[in-house]
Order: C-alpha cells, then structure tokens, then sequence
C-alpha cells in the first residue's frame, strides 16, 4: 500500500516531505513526534499530512535514539546560532557582491548603442510573447504555444490588405429558402462562426450593421428576376437594439431566388487595435486567405518561437557543457573519443544534419527512455554526490590507517564490485536483443516491472558501495571512521549552510528516483505528445551540442592549468568539486555569450526547417510556417510574407546585437 | 614537415571521421522503429516477387513431392534481411566490409518501367556497401540512392559554389572598407548590415527577392523598362526547353556532368540545333543557366556575406597593428598600397580557410533557396525523401554532404599548406 502511495507523489507531497524534515531538525524531539500524531487527524482531509506525519514521527524517533546514546540534538542545533548567521551573512554577501559586479557590467554594456538596442528588441518580442493574449486581438481556440492551436475558421475567406476596409465588411450568406420555411421575413445579422474554447463548439455572435455594401445572389449579379436587391433588402434595428436584414415582400415571393450574399459593414470593435489612429485601427498587419488576422498570429508565434530558441539553447548548453567537461577534465581517451564525436558532428552541416535527424524522429511517436536508463541518471548522480561527500570528509585523513586489515571493508570491496558487474551485466542483457533474456514487457504485470526496478536499483545501489569502499581504501580510511566522519559533518544545527544547489539536486535525484521506481511504466517518457514542432527542437539539440562541448573543453583546459585549481587540489579537493566550484564558475562567460547567439540561431533554423514544412503544421502560428504558407500568394498579397518574415529577423537581429555586447561585457579586457 | 607528409596525415586523419559519419547515418537508420521488411517494399509489399519450394512425403505413396509456394516482397525482404544477425555485422555489411547490405533493398525501376527485385536484376553482387557505391534503395525514387545522389548533388553544389563566388568578392571588400574606417559611420553601417545579414533568414530573403527583382511589379521595371522582372524565378532553365529528364531531374542531354554551367558549354551542336530558335549559341544556354542561377546564388551569398565581413574586418585590424604595416608606413607607401599589399595579402590568409566551412553553410542554406526557385537539389529531394519516409535517401545525402565538405576543408587545407608553410611545421 506504501509503495502504491508513494508512486502516486505530487509535487505537494514533496514538499510536505520537506516542510517535515525542516520542522524535525529544528524543532524539540517530543514536539516533532505530538505534531506527527496530530498530523494523523488530518489525513482524510488530505494526502499530504500522512507523508508529513511519518517523516516527522520517523524523525523524532532518530532523534530520541540518538539522546539515548548521548548526542542532544537540539543543544546542538542552539550551539549552531553563530554558524547560521555567519552563513546568512556570507549570503547576503555574495547578493551584495553579484549587484555591484552587475552594475559595472551594466556600465560596459550600454555602452554600445546596437547592444541597447538588441536587449530592447529581445524585451520587446517577449513582452509580445508573455501578453499576447492582452494585445492580440484574435486568439486561437486553445492557448496553447505549440501546434495544437486551432485558428478560427472564416468561412468566407480573404486576405485583406493591412488597414483595408475590409475588414471592416463581413459577406453574410441569407437563405430565403429557409426564411420561408419559417416564415419570417428577417434574419439576424450575426458575425462568422466562432469557437467557444470551453465547449469547442461552434456560435455567433449578434453584429451592429452600420450599411449594406453590397447584395449578390449565387451567381454573382446584383439583380434578378428583375429585381434590385440593393432596394429589397434593409437594415431593421428591434427595440433591444439587435440588427437584422429585412427581406422585402417581393423579393420574398420570388421563389426562383433562394440565396443572396449581403456585404455590409459593421462594427468590427472587437478586432481593432487602441493604440493606432481611427480608422487605421483594425487589422493592421492584413489578413490570410484563411481569414486569420495577422497580427495576433505573429504575436503568437513570438511565444512558439522564443519557447524553441530558449528551450533548444538550454539544451545544447546543458549537453554540450557536461560532455566538455568530462573531456577537458579527464583528458586522455575520453577526450579524443569525445572530440572525435564532434568532428563526425562538424562534419555534416548543421541543417542537413538537422534534416536527417527529423527523418528519423519523424517514425517515432513520443520521446520516452526506458526504465533501465531512466534510473541510472538519477543514480549515478547520486553515486557521484556520494562519492564526493566522502572524498571531502576524508580528505584530511591520516594514512596510517591504511595498513590495518580491515575485514568489514574487504566485504564491502567484494560484494561491491561483484553487484556492480552484476548490475552491468544485467544492462546488456536487458539491452542486447540476442541474448535470451526476458527483456520484452508485453504482458509483464506490475510487479514483475517493480521487481526489474528494484533489481537494478538494489544492484547499482551495491554497486555504489562497492565503488565507495574502493574509494575509502585508496585513500586510506577505514569504513568506520568514514562512518564517523559522515555523521559528524551533517550538522543539522545549520539548515542554511544547506542551502546549495547540490542540495537541491541531490533532493530532485532522490525524488526522480522513487517516482520512476515505483511506478508502471516501462518507460520514462520525456515528451508525452511528441509532436513535430518537439521534433525539430530535439533534432536541433542534438545538432547543437558539439559546438559547447569543444567551447567548454577548450575553458576547462585553460583554467585547469591556473594556480587556484592546483591548489584547490593540493588541499585534497574532490574532482567534482574543483569541476563545480572552480572550474565551471570561471568558464560560464563566452557559454553565456554563445547561449545567447544560440537563442538567436535556433529561432531562424526552426523557422528554416518549419518552413520547409518539416516543423510546424500547416496553418500554425509559428513564423516560418506563416511565411510558407503565405508564400503561394506573395506576387500580390505582399503582406502574408513581409510581417512574419521581419518577425523572425527582428527577434534574432535583437538577440545577436544582445550576443555582441555580452561579448563586449565579459572581455576580459573591459572588466578592469 | 615534407608537404607530401602533410597531405597523407590529412588524409590519413580523415579516415575515422568517414568511419564516424558511417556510423553515425547506420545508428539513425537503426533508430528507425517499426519492420525494416515492410518498409523498404512500401506499397508494394504484397507483390509476388518470387516462387519458394518445401518439400513434403506423399502419404500414399511415400515419395517427396515438391510444393511451390509464393514468396511476396515482404517474405522476401525478410529473408533477405535475416533478424538473426546482430548490429556489429549489419554494421559491416551497411559500409560494404562483410558480404552485401540487404537493409533496404527494393524493387527497381526497369526501363521498360517494370518494377523488378533487386536479385532478379542480376547486379546484386555488385552491389555491397557503402564502399563499393552501392548506398541502399530508394523506395520512393525506385532507384539506388547512389544514382539519387549522383542527380542531384551538382545542382546544389553548382548554387554553393557560386554563391561564395558572390559572397566573398562582397563581404572581403566591405570588410577592408568597414577595417580601413574603423568606428567611422560606414564601419557602424556595415557592421550593423554584417548583423542583419547573419539574422535575416534566407527563406524569406529569398522571397523578397523573388518579388523585387523578378517580377512585373518589382523595381526592375521601373529601373530598366523591362517587363517580367530581371531574372527568372523558378526552375534551373528556360522550361521551354526539353530536356529528358528521369521525373525529378533535368539533363543536359548525354553529356552531363550535371553542373548546367559547364555542361551548357559542352553541349554538342546537334542537341543545340533541337532547342529552338531562342536558343543558337552555347552563349545563351550558359546565359540562360546563369540567370536562372543569380537569385538563389545572391540570396545565399548575401547570408555568407555577413560573417566573412565580419572576420575580414577583425583580421584587417589585427594585421594593422603589426611592426611591418608601421614598417611600410614609415617608408613612406601609399596608404592604399600599404593597406591592400601589405595588411591585406596577410589578413586573407584566415578568411581563404574560413572556404571549406563556407561551402558547408552554403550547402545547408541551399536547402531553403532550392525548395524557393524550384531547383531539384540534394535539399528538396531530401524533404521530399522524409516526407515520405524514404530514410535511407535522406542518409545517403547527408554522406554526400559530409564527405564534400571534409574533401573542400581538406583541399583549401593542403593549399594552405603550399602557399604558407609555417602551417605544416606544427
């Protein structure tokens, strides 16, 4: 039942977990366990007082364990007051630092105009992007940013020039045949059709005529039978106020005439735009032959594209700096083989290899690793925190211990490193289709997948102990002072010296990992609803990444030479530490400046492959499909193309101007 | 180092990167999911393509009797294909090491347009591996890939090449200018105009360009009384032209090299007297050809332009401030000549290696332009190809494109090396 729960956490009862581990270190062990016990009470109203009340009732009980064996918690946690503040200060300290780093950077920046310029047009588009729904004056049934969004359907379609007073006209069909089944003589003038976004049903709205324009049976002529429509059909205004288009009584009779067409103007508010002059105010950039305003569809496009230039440069900046660190760190035949894969990746030109890429994505329905995989993320960085923790608590360890033959710590060795291959061997098995091994999952029940979770879990998690004990026997501590150690420096009396980003992730690591163990799936799916516009944002992240890796590697082997990392490994630093703490702090400056060029470059490359009709579907609001679609018509509808187009090359010129003058901040030669 | 020693290292160190994209192409093909049979027979994957045979006892009489049965392409691909092997080994028959690459074998068009499996055809053995030039079946061109590639890589590297004709003369000399006048308003303008081009994407430059230069109501009416613009907008010739063509690529007939501009010049006299009256000279079939050629090729070179401005312009004031420029100064030179002798022969040196990565984005850009001004290069056939789920076509480009962009970096390397042999000494 445990197990069921806990598969089922939310982000709610993740926090409560938090909320309960915070409240248990600093609160008296007697008060911890009286909340866990009222806790309890609460559990019908909601799940997440039962995770609150075991974590809190589990921990009073540590805490009062750890009193019997004379280790008062919470004259521990007093003791720590000057350690707390002492770390709330350096906080402070370094915001303090990090503002006035900022205003000089600030300085530096503005002084190029065309850099001004740049962050101003990045600040536009987004600000577009973020209040699109409050400027757009048209908006897609569903608000959403990817391809999903479903644009109105006009029915009488036409690209209207930007500012036209056509816009301002509406074509509505009046059927006599069906006024004279009825029986009345008048129809209500209504607008097209519109999507209700909660019911995705069809209805019009009543529409305020102010003149008839024109009036065309389905022929196209303005007179029949001869009759001039223009004079037998009327505006008529009820007592509420509701227009409607009142057949004459001859024109009614007439039996041969069964549609006409009525063009007339009418109060088009809800489409104009409060900030241009009168009577330039309604569709200021034209419309498409599908009816769609272009205006709001480009304001849209703003959030589709920036979403891919954000979300891909994220990504390739995330790969490529952990696959560049890797090589520039532990150099030898890692790095090789790792810039050999980048030459294979330079090889091919970017949007080729883009292309073939989505070729491939383009059979594939969601994005999703399988299990196997998806645990060992989050466990090798767990593994690797571990590690680390370790090395740092040893690191001012005497050796002489190294000599004692220490029994508990040759079992470990072998039961470590016999799981730890076990575990391996169990990868390829499950991974190498020729192997006989039951790899399939058709047909597999729960807790067989729990099982297969847990084996490999268990496994690597033996695994990690092995790889610890190694660790400890190098270096020459024995398990038990190791243990010691370990207890000693998690010293709860300061939570604020907690708060890391290591902490953050280790928690995240720990929360992944027992949501994906416990749960049905035979895959982790990353991207539920792959869909084309993810397509061309995971083939571009694919793309991208080589170009950091070798940016990265290229940083880490200039700085790993400098005389702060020597002597952070002289004091015995771990290498993931020197690598966080040291090394990456001092590279991030031509990452930021490449991350923002990026941004830049993907925007135009998705546009490119949207375009070639590869990324967005047809009639979406991302810009490349905007001008793709227009494209058919750009002899004479010259506005389809022109608007989306200076879309793109403004957001990305905003962008590489911003580019060019982080350059100009983070120049070593302009930060004196 | 000897410069013949330089060249084989190159050459030598070209070699994983070649194994690397192989590997890289087979991995994407094996990503592919579903039934690799059903796929490489497409549509017709019910057709009988072959008769099997089992032999069964008569149960009257005893003896063997031999029962035929039919084997449809699906049955047949699958036995071809095997499932037994494992990835290593389809790796090696893939690059053509280890027996023939039965991936995505096809029935292929005959030229009586009967479609035939491959075995039937006879050139099976032939036929093994990347390394023998055989590169699969396309199922949707029902032709090797190899041909495929072979059709339309001219076209696209025909617009590349004179794309960079264009760009570079552009973006060097505007780079000297903007260098020469630094931080006056020309170097602000050309800088910003650097910026512009590297943003604006080709596509739509494309487009515009379409609409300014070559139609009735573009400028070029009103700048030179023509009607129907200055240059034609879709298409690689005049479409009154008939040449053969094998459904999505023209030729110049016979003698084709598949480069319209050379070919035009080669074409023998009997196939110029069938193209009518317009067309008299090998003159104005190179014309037409250029024509054709010059706004997808200014498009693409406006987009190169840009960075090389940029890099000419960095470099240029590099090598202004070295001793020797102040050296020639002092001498009393003229400023011109100091600039364009002196800086300029050293700040080139830079800008020429930038060539081979030029062609690469030239070529990736060309997808765009091509899909614009209806030219059937290696670009659209390769959307074409994944819109259809002809993966394999889409690979064979995508070596195609590899290995001309490791040759073009290779030889603007080797000459490098010639010209300036501090290079080899490292």
């Amino acid at each position: 039942m445990m197990l069921d729960y806990l598969s089922s956490l939310s982000l709610y009862v993740f926090l409560s977990f938090i909320f309960a581990i915070v409240f248990g270190v600093t609160m008296k062990p007697r008060d911890t366990g009286i909340a866990g016990i009222i806790s309890i009470l609460f559990i019908p109203i909601s799940d997440v007082f039962l995770v609150f009340s075991i974590c809190t009732i589990i921990l009073s009980g540590i805490k009062y364990s750890l009193s019997y064996f004379g280790y008062s918690w919470n004259e521990q946690y007093a003791k720590g007051r000057d350690d707390r503040k002492e770390s709330i200060r350096l906080i402070v300290e370094g915001f303090e630092q990090k503002k006035s780093d900022m205003r000089r950077s600030i300085l530096i920046f503005t002084r190029s105009t065309l850099a001004v310029v740049g962050i101003l047009l990045v600040i536009t588009v987004s600000m577009l992007a973020v209040f699109a729904e409050d400027i757009a004056v048209e908006h897609p049934t569903r608000d959403l940013q990817d391809t999903e969004d479903v644009w109105r359907i006009d029915y009488e379609p036409r690209a209207a020039e930007p500012g036209s007073d056509e816009c301002r006209q509406r074509e509505q069909r009046v059927s006599l045949t069906e006024l004279r089944r009825y029986d009345t003589n008048m129809t209500p003038a209504v607008s097209a059709d519109k999507i209700d976004p909660d019911t995705k049903s069809f209805y019009t709205d009543p529409v305020d005529v102010f003149i008839i324009i024109k009036i065309v049976d389905t022929k196209g002529y303005n007179n029949s039978n001869g009759l001039t429509f223009s004079e037998h059909i009327t505006i008529f205004t009820d007592e509420n106020g509701t227009d409607f288009l009142l057949v004459s009584e001859e024109l009614f009779d007439i039996r041969q005439i069964t549609t006409v067409y009525v063009t007339y103007e009418f109060d088009n508010s809800e489409m104009e735009v409060w900030w241009m002059p009168e009577s330039h105010n309604i569709c200021i950039l034209g419309t498409n032959f599908e009816g769609h305003d272009l205006f709001s569809k480009i304001l849209y496009g703003a959030r589709i594209s920036l979403k891919i230039g954000i979300t891909v440069a994220f990504m390739t900046v995330t790969l490529g700096t952990i696959i560049g660190s890797i090589s520039g760190y532990y150099g030898g035949r890692v790095d090789e083989f790792i810039m050999r894969l980048t030459d294979v990746f330079f090889a091919v030109p970017g949007l080729i290899l883009a292309m073939a890429f989505v070729a491939v994505l383009t059979a594939i329905p969601r994005l999703a690793l399988p299990m196997e995989f998806a645990v060992l993320i989050p466990l090798i960085f767990l593994i690797f925190q571990f590690q680390s923790k370790i090395d740092e608590l040893t690191s001012g360890e005497v050796k002489a211990q190294s000599n004692e033959d220490n029994s508990l710590s040759q079992l470990l060795n072998v039961v470590g490193l016999m799981s730890f291959i076990l575990g391996i061997v169990y990868l390829f098995w499950s991974l190498w289709p020729q192997i006989p091994f039951e790899n399939s999952l058709e047909g597999a029940t729960n807790d067989d997948i729990n099982m297969r979770t847990l084996l490999i879990c268990s496994t690597f998690i033996l695994g990690a102990i092995g790889i610890l004990s190694v660790t400890m026997k190098r270096r020459g501590v024995n398990p038990k002072s190791a243990l010691n150690g370990l207890l000693n420096s998690f010293s709860f009396n300061n939570p604020v010296s907690y708060l890391t980003m290591r902490t953050a992730l280790s928690a995240l690591a720990i929360f992944i990992l027992i949501k994906s163990l416990f749960t049905i799936e035979p895959d982790w799916i990353i991207i539920r609803d792959f869909d084309r516009l993810w397509k061309i944002q995971v083939a571009l992240i694919f793309t991208g990444w080589p170009g950091y890796a070798r940016l990265i590697r290229g940083q880490v082997l200039y700085i790993r030479e400098m005389n702060f990392v020597e002597a952070a490994k002289s004091v015995g630093a771990s290498s993931s530490r020197i690598m966080f703490r040291h090394i990456l702090p001092n590279a991030w400056a031509p990452l930021l400046v490449a991350f923002t060029l990026d941004i830049g470059g993907t925007i135009l490359s998705a546009a490119g492959l949207s375009f070639i009709g590869l990324g967005a579907e047809m009639h979406s609001a991302e810009w490349g499909r905007m001008v793709s679609d227009g494209r058919k018509w750009f002899l004479n509808e010259w506005w389809l193309v022109t608007f989306p187009g200076l879309a793109i090359a403004f957001t990305t010129l905003g962008f590489n101007l911003l580019g060019d003058g982080l350059r100009d901040v983070v120049d070593p030669r302009n930060r004196r | 180092m000897k410069l013949h020693e330089f060249i084989a290292r190159r050459v030598i160190l070209l070699i994983p990167v070649m194994i690397g994209v192989s590997i890289l192409t087979f991995s994407l093909l094996s990503l592919v999911p579903g039934d690799a049979a059903a796929s490489a027979c497409g549509d017709k994957c019910g057709v009988i393509v072959d008769i099997g045979w089992y032999e069964v006892e008569n149960e009257t009489t005893g003896e063997l009797e031999i029962v035929d049965v039919p084997i449809s392409a699906v049955e047949s691909n699958r036995m071809r294909m095997g499932t037994e092997e494992n990835i290593v080994e389809k790796y090696m028959k893939y690059i053509g090491v280890d027996g023939p690459y039965l991936g995505n074998e096809y029935l292929i068009l005959q030229s009586n347009n009967e479609l035939k499996p491959v075995h039937e055809v006879g050139d099976l053995i032939e036929r093994t591996g990347l390394v023998d030039g055989y590169w699969g079946d396309s199922t949707l061109f029902h032709r090797p890939v190899a041909e495929v590639v072979k059709d339309v890589a001219p076209v696209t590297l025909e617009m590349s090449f004179l794309a960079l004709a264009i760009a570079y003369p552009l973006g060097i000399s505007l780079g000297i200018l903007s260098a020469v006048w630094q931080d006056q308003i020309f170097d602000q303008l050309s800088r910003l105009m650097a910026i512009a081009f590297v943003s604006l994407p080709i596509f739509w430059l494309a487009i515009l360009f379409q609409k300014l230069f070559a139609t009735k109501i573009g400028i070029c009416d009103d700048l030179f009384g023509t009607s129907g613009g200055c240059f034609p907008i879709f298409g690689r010739h005049d479409p009154s032209l008939a040449f053969p063509s094998t459904g999505y690529v023209n030729y110049y007939p016979s003698e084709g090299t598949g480069f319209h501009l050379i070919d035009s010049w080669f074409v023998s006299s009997e196939t110029l007297d069938g193209l009518g009256s317009d067309y008299d000279t090998r003159w104005e079939l190179f014309k037409d050809t250029l024509m054709h050629l010059m706004l997808p090729c200014l498009t693409l070179g406006i987009a190169s332009a840009g960075g090389l401005l940029r890099y000419m312009r960095a470099s240029l004031l590099e090598v202004l401030r070295e001793d020797y420029v102040r050296t020639a100064r002092a001498k009393g030179l003229s400023g011109s000549r100091v600039i364009l002798v002196h800086a300029c022969r050293n700040a080139l040196v830079p800008i020429v290696t930038l060539l081979g990565f030029s062609i690469g984005g030239a070529i990736g850009g060309a997808v765009l332009t091509e899909t614009i001004f209806a030219f059937t290069g290696m670009g659209r056939v390769a959307i074409e190809a994944i819109q259809y789920d002809d993966q394999i076509v889409v690979m064979g480009i995508t070596l195609i494109t590899s290995i001309i962009f490791l040759l073009a970096n290779l030889i603007v390397d080797i000459s490098y090396a010639i010209v300036d042999p501090r290079v080899r000494l490292e």
